[in-house]
């Protein structure tokens, strides 16, 4: 069937963007065929709506009043506002990468064995892997992952060399700043070579002023045997808009460990597309939503297993207060070559209060016969009787239910190996619940 | 110090009356003991006290020290000084032992307007209260009665009664679960915090508690009423007797 449906206003701004901008967006001649191409592809749909099934919680089109202007230029004013913001988790005195705007601002101290490279440099002079580019997340999975792949400006291109193991996190904090309300669009590809082995801590805030809408998309090819542990953290102003996605590709024995905190943004799109593509790979990922007022926050997942004997761990909660809404689908296929997949996945809501709503969509779709793959979802409110045992040993209602819900959480953030890391996350959880109590 | 007056409770989403008309009142320094049938309602009207939601109080009145305490929070009620060892501690996975502790302690201290404990006070307190009644310090690092022998939650329950040193302590059958050594331990721990500043109030169905913990006066409870009290004698007549006479009464 073919709909031929009008084109909002937000998808007109685009499409006179693209128009605009292509000429002037990084890369070669190859490049700007496959950024026409990705945009033909994303006209198709245009801004993903409840019709279209992977994005049926979460309509996008209608929260897309319009198209903020595209801006990848950073103004002295910009700067003065992003050297006060730091961000939640960077470590200034840590290796990493300054971004405002997800253009590179700052780097320090890159050890051996690592290349850190400005994306739209990487794409001006040809960078040898530079065609890795939408291989571990495709513009054809997904609509935005189109726009994202037609439009973005800039990011980053790191390459880990083969064997190199990093003892010390690296910090990616990317400050979103802006005197006027500005889209962002931006991407990043990291290959991890084999036996490399990679942590990486991937922090966005911002206090857009008026408004911003960021799309970035980081792509992961993860080498035989390599080891990659990628935190990321969404801290964006509660006016923004995000969508951030994540793209895995699994070599032979890899292990790929993710923990998406979000707590950030009107409305939150954090997209996984996993492939498990060399035998024995382990994959876990992990994620842990604070929803309140009226945000929305959609945590989508699909893993794809298509070698034998691969693991994969999925583990999601989320907190819903307020009037907030979450979602989460997570699609597990299992192809027919993969025999012997282990899959558990689990999705665990907690609703703070009547108005708030959560989504669960979990899948599997099996083609292969010797499997163990499961899937569980739960939804609800606190348990009545163990919040009346803390409060009747003194505890007020608002701290019962903190106690419960930083345990719940607890469970996921213990994943993060990085132990700076994790206190500052479940400081995240103990300021967003004390936030709570006052209000 | 506690005394319930003509007290009338019914399940708060049903019409299910519980408690018809109770009146007790336990003076400072007495150890008041409840013995009564399987569904007369004790647990109940323990947790009516404490300040659980699921009941509604139709008619009658609390007073502890003279002062109404229906209209409180459960936590207020905490504060004040009471303290229900229920008769089925609930597990609380992912909470640490220890960061219950604290966080109980303190926020009572704090609604009294107290100071936070300081780490080693807090520590020593720990300590000592766990080695008196016999619990091992590693149950301590574990999620709070998760995973717990019956007779381990019981004396968790006794520990934070120590820790919080109640005015006021209620105890749901603390001996049910209890092997005969650490029944003693316990009673030993419930004892040590009688004084003629506490009142206690101890629901059980057996004698062999209120050997170890030898009460003041003994109440009998049915159908929601206190039908009958007298001394320490009057537990060694029900364990004779049973309650054929006091149920009858009652119907
Ligand atoms: N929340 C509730 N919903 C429905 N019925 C309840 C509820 N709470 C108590 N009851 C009922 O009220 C009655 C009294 O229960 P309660 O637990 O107070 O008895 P008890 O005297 O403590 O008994 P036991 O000696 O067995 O501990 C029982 O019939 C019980 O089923
Ligand atoms: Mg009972």
């Amino acid at each position: 069937m073919t709909v031929t449906a009008m084109k909002t206003k937000a998808e007109q701004q685009l499409a006179a963007q693209f128009a605009t901008l292509i000429s002037g967006l990084p890369g070669a001649d190859s490049t700007r065929q496959r950024r026409q191409e990705a945009f033909a592809r994303f006209e198709r749909t245009g801004l993903p709506s409840r019709r279209l099934e992977s994005w049926h919680y979460t309509d996008w089109k209608g929260m897309t009043g319009e198209a903020l202007p595209l801006d990848g230029t950073v103004s002295d004013a910009d700067l003065a506002e992003a050297s006060a913001e730091t961000g939640p988790l960077f470590d200034p005195k840590a290796t990493g990468v300054l971004l405002i705007n997800d253009l590179m601002a700052a780097i320090t101290g890159v050890p051996d064995g690592v290349e850190v490279v400005d994306l739209a440099t990487a794409l001006r002079e040809q960078h040898p892997l530079a065609g890795l580019l939408g291989t571990a997340f495709s513009a054809e999975s997904d609509p935005m992952a189109a726009l994202n792949e037609a439009m973005f400006s800039g990011g980053l291109l790191v390459r880990v060399g083969k064997g190199v193991k990093l003892s010390q996190t690296l910090f990616a904090n990317n400050a979103m700043v802006s005197q006027t309300p500005r889209a962002v669009i931006a991407r990043a590809l990291v290959i991890v070579e084999d036996d490399a082995e990679l942590t990486v801590v991937d922090a966005i805030s911002g206090t857009g002023q008026g408004g911003s809408q960021l799309s970035t998309v980081v792509e992961f090819i993860v080498g035989d045997r390599a080891r990659v542990e990628y935190i990321t953290l969404n801290a964006m102003d509660d006016k923004a808009q995000v969508l951030t996605g994540v793209g895995v590709r699994l070599g032979r024995d890899a292990t790929f460990n993710t923990l998406n905190f979000a707590l950030g943004g009107k409305a939150s799109r954090h997209q996984i597309h996993a492939t498990l593509a060399g035998e024995h790979a382990k994959l876990g990922l992990r994620g842990v939503s604070l929803v309140r007022g009226e945000q929305h926050m959609d945590t989508t997942l699909v893993v794809d297993h298509q070698a034998p004997g691969c693991e994969s761990r999925e583990l999601f909660r989320a907190v819903v207060d307020g009037e907030g809404t979450g979602v989460f689908q997570g699609k597990i296929v299992v192809r027919q070559a993969a025999q012997k997949t282990d899959g558990r996945m689990a999705s665990n809501a907690i609703l703070l209060s009547d108005d708030a709503t959560m989504n669960n969509k979990p899948e599997l779709e099996i083609f292969a016969d010797d499997v163990q793959c499961a899937h569980g979802a739960t939804c609800g409110a606190l348990d009545d009787d163990l919040l009346f045992y803390l409060q009747a040993r003194g505890l007020p209602r608002a701290e019962a239910e903190a106690i419960m819900v930083q345990a719940f959480l607890g469970e996921v953030l213990e994943m993060v190996s990085d132990e700076a890391v994790r206190d500052k996350l479940n400081g995240l959880v103990a300021d967003w619940l004390a936030a709570r109590a006052r209000a | 110090m506690l005394e319930i007056k003509n007290l009338y409770v019914k399940i708060a989403d049903s019409d299910t009356q519980i408690i018809n008309g109770l009146s007790l009142s336990v003076a400072a320094g007495e150890v008041a003991a409840i013995m009564g049938p399987n569904g007369s309602g004790k647990s109940t009207l323990s947790y009516v006290i404490a300040g659980k939601e699921d009941y509604e109080v139709t008619g009658g009145d609390i007073l502890l020290n003279g002062q109404s305490i229906l209209e409180m929070e459960a936590h207020e009620r905490a504060a004040a000084g009471l303290f229900l060892a229920f008769q089925y501690p609930l597990e609380i996975p992912g909470v640490a032992t220890m960061t219950f502790l604290k966080a109980a302690m303190n926020a009572q201290r704090k609604s009294r307007g107290e100071d936070e404990i300081g780490p080693g006070d807090f520590m020593k307190a720990v300590r000592s209260a766990a080695a008196s009644l016999k619990i091992d310090p590693e149950m301590l690092k574990r999620a709070l009665n998760v995973g717990f022998s019956g007779g381990e939650k019981k004396r968790m329950e006794i520990l934070q009664m120590a820790l919080l040193q109640p005015k006021f302590c209620i105890l749901d059958e603390t001996d049910s679960g209890l092997d005969i050594d650490a029944l003693r331990i316990v009673s030993e721990g419930v004892n040590a915090l009688r004084g003629k500043d506490r009142g206690m109030l101890v629901i059980t169905h057996y004698q062999r508690l209120l050997d170890h913990i030898v009460p003041d006066t003994v109440h009998v409870m049915a159908k929601g009423q206190i039908v009958g009290t007298g001394g320490p004698e009057l537990a060694l007549e029900l364990e004779q007797n049973g309650y054929r006479d006091y149920v009858e009464d009652a119907a």
